[in-house]
């Protein structure tokens, strides 16, 4: 890469991280209880907000931003599809079905729940990934979507019963809330209990970015450069999944974020994972602690966080996907 | 130099009826350009992934420098043979440094990241192919025949001792189609185990030492072009009759003109 190149995406990245920490300041001083920088120093309530709270919250939700972006850059990249998002080995349907099933017939206590769907969440990548041996039609990573569909559809199925079976006034409130994806409520043992799996997941990611690449070219020539790709696909695949899963199981199940990130990272960064993948992260982190503070403070009542990523994500992606650049055609 | 032969490899695909190479033998001699050349479903693809380890055959056995190919690992058999598929539709458009920089990948870590060294040398490969202004333009912004000559690239920066390419010049115009052989045969004038696949005698004539002709999964032929490229042989191999002369000692084919006569009808 020329230096210039090498400048202007320095540039970018400079501009993203400062954006992150300005957006990650500001979040912790808006919401229902006005605050400034100086109630920190005098007043008691203020202080207690900030750091028990908005400072947990915001955490989880750049946890969870990251999370799901990183996830999806790579799952695209491992899957040769830029329409693959951190749900299409079925992982965010199990985990909401784990929530579910937890909800009904475990207990409400948050970490019954979180490791309940941490659990399912695996289940039904597994299930995808033993069913596509059995499938007999199309490439391995089109037997991986397939089956992911399936297992998808089996536990979106799984979820409408438990929604059926659940106590209208006291369990379906918090399973609807939960299926709708958001952080009202999150403190910081959520984010502690997210935490290890997640930030292990987006590390190891981080990490292996360069060799993502290679996983977008045919097969055989993958191969041919000496990659094993059974390995490689099998250790970002399990690294994006346990960092999805991690996340749903506290945030509940949030669309549109893996999918949509990526395409604005390639955007700004081309096509190269080296780039993609740590600017997925920061803009992950970003837009969804700014998605968070939007469903926190514009309402009397707070509104579910995935309903608000799905009315911003929606048409923004289509904004991105109608100007030029970024992924081939077809 | 690296050394390629072949012993009675068999090869069927899952789940058909029959074989698609039917206990070949064959040597690529070190440092020479080998033509494959054969008709459609004849084998030459097959028999190139077989070289390349991505299939594995069921009878018989691939030596690379007198040792079976399985003995090698996937990542030290990178570091000797480079693989150009004959198309190579991309997900997503790389630019062509970004695309070259992958060929590095057999000489890093698996968790290393390409350094400026391995940048410096793929400058250097796109200034020898004249390319070096596409360096930063998208892969599928090129025209066909530069996007032909990516690939090609690619495997120099892998740095391989053999290079096999199916197909290199299908769907290509005669001016990027010299550009390509030009490429291909510097390669092996530098030293590097070349085969190449093509349906074309005239390219195997122009550039090869050696011609391999396969036909239904044998091997019904083999020798320099002069041996091989013979008018009757030609016929025999793709049932049409064609017209073999003599273009600076070189044999050069073109379809027998009766093929075209004005009785010919659609039926």
């Amino acid at each position: 890469m020329d230096e210039v190149t090498s400048l202007k995406y320095a540039t970018r990245f400079s501009i993203l991280a400062a954006v992150l920490g300005l957006v990650f300041v500001i979040s912790l001083f808006t919401g229902r209880y006005s605050l400034c920088f100086q109630d920190l120093l005098s007043d008691d309530l203020g202080k207690y907000i900030v750091w028990n709270i908005r400072l947990s919250r915001t955490l989880t939700a750049a946890l969870l931003g990251m999370a799901l972006s990183v996830s999806g850059a790579t799952l695209q990249s491992a899957f040769k599809n830029p329409l693959v998002d951190p749900g299409i080995m079925g992982v965010s349907q199990g985990a909401a079905f784990g929530a579910a099933f937890a909800i009904l017939f475990l207990s409400n206590y948050p970490p019954t729940i979180e490791i309940s769907s941490i659990v399912f969440g695996l289940l039904a990548v597994f299930t995808a990934y033993t069913m596509s041996s059995a499938i007999k039609y199309g490439e391995r990573v089109l037997r991986l979507v397939l089956a992911g569909i399936v297992v998808s559809a089996l536990f979106s199925g799984g979820v409408g019963v438990m929604e059926c079976l659940a106590d209208p006034l006291k369990q379906l409130p918090e399973l609807t809330f939960w299926l709708l994806g958001g952080l009202s409520g999150v403190v910081w043992r959520d984010f502690l209990y997210a935490l290890p799996l997640a930030l292990g997941g987006i590390l190891a990611l981080l990490i292996v970015r360069w060799r993502v690449n290679l996983l977008t070219l045919k097969d055989d020539v993958a191969l041919s450069l000496g990659t094993d790709l059974s390995k490689l696909r099998g250790l970002v695949i399990t690294a994006s999944v346990v960092a999805t899963a991690a996340v749903t199981s506290v945030a509940g199940v949030i669309g549109w974020m893996g999918l949509m990130v990526p395409h604005m990272a390639r955007k700004m960064f081309g096509i190269d994972n080296r780039r993609v993948i740590p600017a997925s992260a920061l803009l992950g982190a970003t837009l969804t602690i700014i998605f968070d503070g939007i469903a926190r403070t514009v309402s009397p009542g707070e509104i579910p966080l995935g309903v608000v990523t799905s009315l911003f994500g929606a048409p923004l992606f289509v904004f991105l996907l109608s100007r030029k650049g970024g992924e081939t055609d077809g | 130099m690296v050394k390629i032969c072949v012993e009675k490899v068999r090869y069927r695909y899952p789940h058909r009826e029959c074989d698609v190479l039917k206990g070949v033998s064959l040597e690529l001699p070190e440092g020479k350009a080998t033509a494959l050349l054969g008709p459609n479903g004849s084998g030459k693809t097959t028999l190139l992934k077989v070289l390349l380890k991505i299939l594995a055959p069921q009878e018989g056995t691939v030596y690379v420098d007198g040792e079976d190919v399985n003995e090698f690992s996937r990542d030290d058999l990178s570091k000797l043979i480079a693989w150009v598929p004959q198309e190579e539709a991309l997900s997503f458009s790389y630019t062509v440094i970004e695309y070259l920089l992958l060929g590095r990948a057999p000489h890093l870590g698996f968790f290393s990241l390409p350094t400026k060294k391995d940048e410096t040398k793929i400058i250097e490969i796109l200034s020898e192919l004249g390319m070096l202004h596409l360096s930063h333009r998208e892969i599928l912004s090129l025209s066909g025949g530069e996007k032909r000559l990516v690939p090609i690239a690619r495997t120099l920066a892998q740095e391989p001792g053999v290079l096999l390419l199916d197909e290199p010049t299908a769907h290509l115009d005669l001016g990027n189609k010299a550009k390509v052989l030009g490429v291909i045969k510097g390669m092996a004038n530098s030293g590097k185990t070349v085969c190449f696949s093509t349906h074309d005698p005239n390219e195997a004539s122009l550039i090869a030492d050696n011609v391999v002709v396969i036909n239904g999964g044998d091997i019904v032929s083999c020798g320099a072009p002069i041996e091989v490229i013979t008018k009757d042989f030609l016929k025999t191999i793709y049932g049409t009759g064609v017209t073999v002369i003599k273009v600076h000692g070189k044999p050069m084919v073109e379809l027998a003109s009766d093929n075209f006569s004005k009785t010919n009808r659609y039926t």
